[in-house]
């Protein structure tokens, strides 16, 4: 929009040139607007120096931000096959609700290539498995490696995704079960340098994952970040069949790690396909889930963005995007309201050599074109800068955010165009202004020194700078309550009762569920004097995905059937973590079970959650109670516990059922007398070697775990963010502040120079600056309050356990605010005030 | 060349109303040096920026070479101007961050004259003014009759028919003053039209005619040739 209008203007001007018997020569008149300009530049040094760091900070900002999302929207579309593939996605519907996923059962991917015969091609995935990996030639053959990034992918695989091979031959691999294609930084970390290039070396060495012999086929260059499909490893998918010959006949459950994709040929379209995948399920799905389930293409392109189906790997929140383009944008508005700002009052000054130009016959336009370009070479240095700073910003930020995205700075067309458009655009909303009010001066005044004074003072009614300065202390106290209350909201976070102890508890990874291993480790630890209780299980008491079930009462119809949180635990749980029994007993040794195919009994404890959900009227009414967990299994309520946070803390305490299940454990809580005694751990670690030799040991604090690993990931980001922005753009609204203040003071030396020879203090003439600065936050103030209410609340309204919004957090802003101004007025308001008066007075 | 009649500008601000030009008129003739006198105040730099075309008159008319431009727009004024028109200021009002050069190439640039024309006008007329040697100066880096030379050098490089002059001695000591004036008397012989306010008797001599103002009229108008 403003690109076109800034067009239209310089066509205008163009056209305007023609009508005239002789054209100004255009480069010559650039060259000496360029001439002015950068020795202007050279002249204001601490002006040009605020104007371009602040440019150049904001100007990184948004590159920053540019890359961000550009990596968001850019997921997968670099396979050449990219439009014509598409992922199998479901609906299930039951009554009137419907659940959406992006994952089908394993069986589908070989049907669908009996079935269609005419899709060019089906391929499936399984991601992200877990592997402990050993290198038989490697001079330690004891060092082990751990590898989260695991793909099991078919020899389909490469016919749809453009991976690149640096060694193998994409036609022969992945076609036997006993090898592995490794990517490059794989390849290096077990290989070491003196295999980097000369990958071909590499083929056909075995490397031992999870205890079992793999050879090594291909070696594939990095994958880039923005795949849905992005791993480190490929196995290939016969190793997974072999080792699951009913899972890959199980039409009904599914895992949210497996994926099909197909590649429709060119004059297929994806409306006949999702038609004819009706027919297809009808065929293959049990009747009962025939009737709930329906199957969609969904393109390849849109899997990330989607949050319907949800993302293979991750989906970034879209709050976040939004946050992060906020942000940029807040960061460019104050440095070109500095920019506005500095170039108005400076604008005094500059006030003869327009008068000069307009004599010797410059027009309006031209001498708007002139101030124009001139704003314009500061956004390009301020960009060329940029460059290296967004650089530079977004390797810190890779090395802080690494587990979200792997961001690059590229240089090509698309960014060189964003920055083009980008930087016509600042320079249109930050010179047109001060262009306009320059080349509007009239001549014959600006020569004789008419335009002066007036605009100095904040007195004045009303006047745009005003406007300007009190927009950024909006910006700028709307920054720091949102800064206040997402700090108070996380350290509530932190520090709320969660209904059990997370403090004294030590986590440990556990590798397996093997029952005299787990003893064995069991045994060794409980010697030491150090440690008071362990339990095993599927996960700390915080902690998602430990599996969901339904529950109801035995007479209940199916329908009634509550979702609930079905925790693996063992009779030390509640010990370990602290978590109190309102009713009945703890879990004993003889409440051991191991799930299997078919119907279970078993005993149980519910939360007081669960309690209410199932309709009895109290812990104690609920102690010997039948329920039904999955529609088959019977479990007998022994005990009611307190409810603690089972899931994250954004969501309420859900029902929540502790059974003792061995079929599941990968967490040790260790609750020890002192957490961080070096010894204990040491020995703990030994003993966890000693009876897990292959694998890697892992371990954290509780509280510090749930710090990193748990719950907190994305508040944690935007508020690490947030402080990022916030400092920045309160630093570069501050230089704006002390720039204009400079240029005011000495404006009005010669007032402040009277004011002293009539006896004003120094202190005095301070405190005259400020007051006019304390109006101004006021009124800021009164703008920013209301909207960081509103903003802060909703954002409030994403935690089921919140903070309340007390005054204090708006009163401290504004006093921080007041502080700021304060300090960055009063540094140049005593520089004036305590100026020689004799010696101002006398330049008049 | 001008012929005004019935001139009238008034400044008007918040609390006051100045009549600076009250129904002035008169006339100049091609080839003429006018000298403009009169106690400060009275409205003479008014008149000059009216001729100037730097500034609208209330009422009156003012013909320019037989053609009425009293109530021409900005973009004719100023297209007129930078080719008829050249200024000489008493404070200079040369761009300090420009060279002496491009001071003076200045308004060649603005009416489009090529550039290695334009090379050879500004050195032709830097030679004249004999500042030539400080062509890569800034103006800050010369004496005041050097800037003053520079500003007549930058008045006269359009070749101008009318050449106004705002006390273009008034900064400068009786030496440089009679170079100045010298250098004007010169351009004058070779055809252009001068109108130069002054405070000096002693550099209203040099011209043909005195015009002599108070209170934004005129009072007498001695003829010197
Ligand atoms: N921009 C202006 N605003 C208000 N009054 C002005 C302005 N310019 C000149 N005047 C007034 O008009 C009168 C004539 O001024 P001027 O032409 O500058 O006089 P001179 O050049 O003869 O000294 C003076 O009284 C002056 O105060
Ligand atoms: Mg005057």
């Amino acid at each position: 929009m403003l690109w076109i209008l800034l067009m239209a203007r310089l066509l205008a001007v163009i056209r305007d040139n023609k009508k005239h018997r002789k054209t100004p020569n255009i480069f010559s008149m650039l060259s000496n607007y360029i001439k002015t300009t950068v020795r202007n530049l050279r002249r204001n040094k601490v002006n040009t120096l605020i104007n371009i760091t602040g440019l150049t900070v904001s100007i990184a900002c948004c590159i920053v931000v540019y890359v961000f999302i550009k990596n968001e929207k850019t997921f997968d579309n670099f396979h050449s096959k990219a439009s014509r593939t598409y992922r199998i996605v479901f609906d299930d519907k039951t009554g009137n609700n419907i659940e959406h996923g992006g994952y089908v059962s394993f069986p589908v991917a070989k049907a669908l290539r009996i079935d269609f015969p005419q899709l060019e091609n089906v391929t499936q995935v399984y991601v992200r498995n877990y592997g402990v990996i050993q290198i038989p030639s490697a001079n330690d053959t004891r060092k082990l490696f751990d590898e989260q990034e695991i793909t099991y992918a078919d020899e389909y695989f490469f016919k749809t995704f453009d991976f690149q091979l640096l060694a193998g031959n994409k036609d022969n691999i992945l076609k036997s079960p006993d090898e592995v294609v490794l990517t490059k930084r794989l390849a290096d970390k077990f290989f070491g340098k003196e295999y980097a290039d000369a990958y071909n070396r590499v083929i056909g060495k075995t490397i031992i994952i999870n205890k079992k012999p793999y050879r090594i086929s291909g070696v594939l260059k990095d994958m880039p970040r923005n795949s849905n499909i992005a791993c480190n490893m490929l196995l290939p998918f016969k190793d997974f069949e072999r080792n699951n010959a009913a899972t890959m006949q199980n039409w009904i459950d599914t895992y949210s790690e497996h994926y099909v994709f197909v590649t429709l040929p060119e004059n297929y379209t994806p409306q006949q396909f999702d038609k004819a995948l009706i027919g297809f399920k009808n065929k293959h799905l049990p009747g009962e889930y025939a009737k709930r389930i329906t199957w969609h293409p969904q393109l390849l392109t849109k899997v990330h963005t989607d949050e319907m189906y949800g993302g293979t790997y991750y989906a970034t929140p879209s709050v976040l995007i939004i946050a992060f383009i906020t942000m940029g944008i807040i960061v460019l508005l104050t440095a070109c309201i500095n920019f506005i700002n500095l170039a108005t009052v400076q604008s005094l000054k500059r006030a003869k050599e327009v008068g000069i130009r307009k004599t010797l016959g410059s027009r309006k336009y031209q001498l708007r074109l002139q101030f124009m370009i001139e704003t314009f070479v500061l956004v390009l240095m301020a960009s060329a800068f940029a460059v290296l700073l967004a650089n530079w910003f977004l390797q810190q930020f890779n090395q802080y955010l690494l587990f979200i995205v792997d961001l690059g700075l590229h240089i090509d067309f698309s960014i060189i165009l964003f920055l083009a458009i980008l930087g016509l655009i600042i320079t249109f909303f930050a010179g047109y202004y001060p262009a306009k009010v320059l080349s509007g001066y009239e001549p014959a005044k600006a020569l004789k020194g008419g335009i002066q004074a007036k605009y100095t003072s904040f007195k004045s009614r009303f006047s745009l700078r005003k406007v300007l300065v009190v927009t950024q202390f909006v910006v700028t106290q709307l920054l720091i309550i949102g800064t206040i209350v997402v700090a108070s909201q996380i350290k509530y976070f932190y520090s709320k009762d969660l209904g059990y102890d997370k403090t004294g508890v030590l986590n440990v990874e556990m590798p397996g569920n093997d029952e005299q291993k787990l003893e064995l480790f069991r045994q060794t630890i409980v010697r030491n004097a150090n440690v008071r209780d362990v339990s095993f299980s599927s996960g700390p008491p915080t902690s998602a995905g430990n599996g969901f079930g339904n529950i109801r009462l035995p007479e209940a119809p199916a329908a009634d059937n509550i979702t609930m949180e079905r925790k693996f635990t063992d009779n030390n749980y509640l010990k370990t973590y602290k978590i109190q029994l309102l009713a009945g007993r703890d879990l004993w040794e003889n409440d051991k079970v191991t799930l299997s195919d078919s119907a279970a009994r078993y005993n149980i404890l519910i939360n007081n959650k669960a309690v209410t959900a199932l309709g009895f009227a109290s812990p104690e009414k609920a102690i010997g109670k039948n329920i039904i967990i999955n529609d088959r299994d019977v479990a007998t309520i022994v005990g009611v516990t307190k409810d603690f946070n089972n899931a994250a803390l954004q969501n309420e305490v859900a029902p929540c059922v502790l059974f003792y299940g061995t079929n599941w454990v990968s967490t040790a809580g260790i609750r020890m007398n002192r957490i961080n005694d070096a010894a204990t751990n040491d020995f703990i670690q030994k003993a966890w070697e000693a009876v897990y030799p292959d694998n890697i040991y892992k371990s954290m604090p509780l509280d510090e775990y749930m710090h990193k690993k748990a719950f907190y990931v994305l508040e944690d980001i935007m508020y690490k963010g947030f402080k990022i922005f916030v400092v920045l753009s309160i630093i570069i609204g501050c230089m704006g502040l002390y720039g204009l203040i400079g240029f005011l003071a000495v404006q009005r030396q010669k007032e402040i120079s009277i004011r002293k020879v009539l006896g004003a203090s120094a202190k005095k003439i301070v405190y005259m600056f400020s007051i006019e600065f304390l109006w101004l936050i006021g009124i800021a103030f009164l703008v920013a309050a209301p909207l960081g209410y509103l903003a802060m609340t909703s954002w409030l309204q994403g935690f089921a356990y919140r903070i309340n919004l007390s005054p204090v957090y708006f009163i401290a802003a504004f006093l921080i605010s007041l502080l700021i101004a304060t300090f960055t007025v009063s540094f140049q308001s005593i520089k004036a005030a305590v100026a020689n008066p004799v010696k101002s007075l006398r330049n008049e | 060349m001008i012929k005004i009649s019935d001139l009238e500008k008034v400044y008007r601000t918040e609390e006051v109303e100045t009549v600076a030009l009250n129904k002035l008129s008169f006339e100049v003739k091609d080839g003429e040096f006018v000298a403009v006198m009169g106690p400060s105040g009275c409205g003479k730099s008014t008149l000059l920026n009216i001729l100037g075309l730097l500034d609208d008159p209330d009422a009156g008319s003012f013909l320019f070479n037989q053609i009425e431009v009293a109530h021409f727009n900005e973009r004719k004024r100023a297209d007129l101007r930078k080719h008829n028109i050249g200024f000489v200021f008493q404070s200079f009002n040369l761009i300090d961050e420009l060279t002496v050069f491009e001071n003076v190439e200045l308004p060649l640039i603005y009416t489009g004259v090529k550039t290695a024309e334009r090379k050879k006008r500004v050195e032709e007329v830097l030679d004249k003014v004999q500042i030539m040697h400080r062509r890569n100066h800034y103006p800050q880096q010369l004496s005041g009759g050097q800037q003053q030379r520079v500003a007549v050098a930058r008045a006269v490089v359009n070749h101008p028919k009318l050449i106004l002059a705002d006390e273009p001695t008034g900064n400068l000591d009786s030496n440089n003053g009679n170079e100045v004036m010298q250098l004007l008397t010169e351009l004058n012989e070779q055809g252009t039209t001068i109108v130069m306010v002054t405070h000096s008797e002693h550099d209203a001599r040099y011209s043909h005619r005195i015009i002599r103002m108070l209170d934004g009229q005129t009072v007498t108008e001695n003829i010197l040739i």
